[in-house]
């Protein structure tokens, strides 16, 4: 073979490579999979909300409104003057005095057909002597105690109120109240 | 002795006369060819702020989420929650790892395909919506040989029931 049909050779080479190797390198293609899994649980949610009538007296707007750490302040008050917040309302049935604020708590469920719920409150200390808090008609304990057996989901109004009788020292009164929604 | 003289003469003389005494070359010519091919691959790595995969660094692998819930207060390590009123949707970041060789490629595309009908649950692919049918999530992906991370989420609507969750997706990378 002479010099010149070797480069015929080896042109006829790389012109079979450019028609038939390098197309394919642009268009390699591979795979692979991903396979996803989750265990989804049924759940329900509880937070509290400012209610609609937020403001008017017996109605104090939360702090952190809208989640489930939220506060509610009742102001300053006392036996002879009242309470300083208009969103308080204040009575004297002697010889004690109320204060009262509503809100509302919303629980929602996800993922259950459970169609109701049970609502439990506790506090988180005992209170001074004659102090009482109420949680609308309940009186609370350090100890959960069932508020409604069966609400159904969505949004509910409560009340707190405290009640001081006259003979109470002057003091800061403050309480954590833990509020706990089981599905029914 | 004169006879031995003669029989060392004699074998010698045969020796010769065979060639095997003789300087003599051969040769010979091997003619090898490899085929270079090109070829492309994927595998799947964990993110370092995503869950562990199953079958990590390999191209089957798989993403598992765990035990959710929409109120849960931590989903497990890796696992982001969000929630809205109507769902909420659970994710993680996870890695793919495309080498090629053989190729001028400088980009890949990515497809992604869901195996099975999601149902009420929505795959979503880096905030793509993925169904059956293949579409490209990635057009022209640069990164060679380097971890990209990538974000996959499932979307469970609150009033579906409880249970277990499951699908594949399948990817196809195609060299550009």
């Amino acid at each position: 073979m002479n010099r010149s049909q070797a480069n015929l050779k080896r042109a006829v080479w790389a012109l079979l490579l450019t028609l038939f190797v390098f197309p394919r390198l642009a268009g390699a293609q591979t795979s692979g999979s991903l396979t996803v899994t989750a265990n989804v649980q049924g759940s329900i949610g509880l937070v509290f909300d400012n209610n609609v009538n937020v403001g008017l007296a017996g109605f104090c707007p939360l702090s952190n409104a809208g989640t489930n750490n939220a506060g509610l302040d009742l102001g300053t008050a006392s036996f002879a003057q009242g309470d300083n917040l208009a969103c308080v309302n204040f009575s004297r049935p002697v010889p004690f005095y109320n204060v009262s604020s509503a809100f509302d708590v919303v629980v929602t469920k996800a993922n259950t057909a459970s169609a109701s719920y049970r609502l439990a409150v506790a506090m988180s200390t005992v209170p001074p002597p004659n102090v009482t808090w109420l949680m609308n008609a309940l009186t609370m304990t350090t100890a959960a105690q069932t508020l409604q057996a069966a609400n159904p989901y969505g949004r509910t109004t409560e009340t707190l109120r405290v009640q001081v009788r006259n003979s109470v020292p002057a003091q800061v009164l403050v309480e954590v109240i833990t509020f706990t929604a089981t599905a029914n | 002795m004169r006879t031995t003289l003669k029989i060392v003469t004699l074998i010698v003389g045969l020796l010769a006369g065979s060639g095997l005494l003789s300087a003599q070359t051969a040769s010979g010519t091997l003619n090898a060819t490899l085929i270079n091919r090109s070829g492309i691959a994927v595998v799947f790595n964990s993110d370092p702020a995503g869950v562990v995969l199953g079958g990590a660094g390999t191209s089957t692998a798989s993403l598992n989420f765990g035990t959710v819930a929409m109120y849960m207060a931590t989903p497990a390590a890796g696992v982001s929650l969000t929630r809205t009123a109507s769902d909420f949707t659970i994710s993680s970041p996870f890695d793919t790892y495309v080498i090629i060789g053989g190729s001028a490629s400088a980009s890949y595309s990515l497809q992604a395909a869901l195996q099975s009908a999601s149902g009420v649950y929505t795959f979503k692919f880096d905030g793509i919506a993925l169904t059956t049918t293949s579409s490209v999530v990635v057009a022209a992906d640069p990164n060679y040989f380097v971890n990209v991370p990538h974000t996959l989420s499932l979307t469970v609507p609150k009033t579906a029931p409880a249970g277990a969750v499951s699908n594949t997706v399948n990817f196809l990378v195609t060299a550009n």
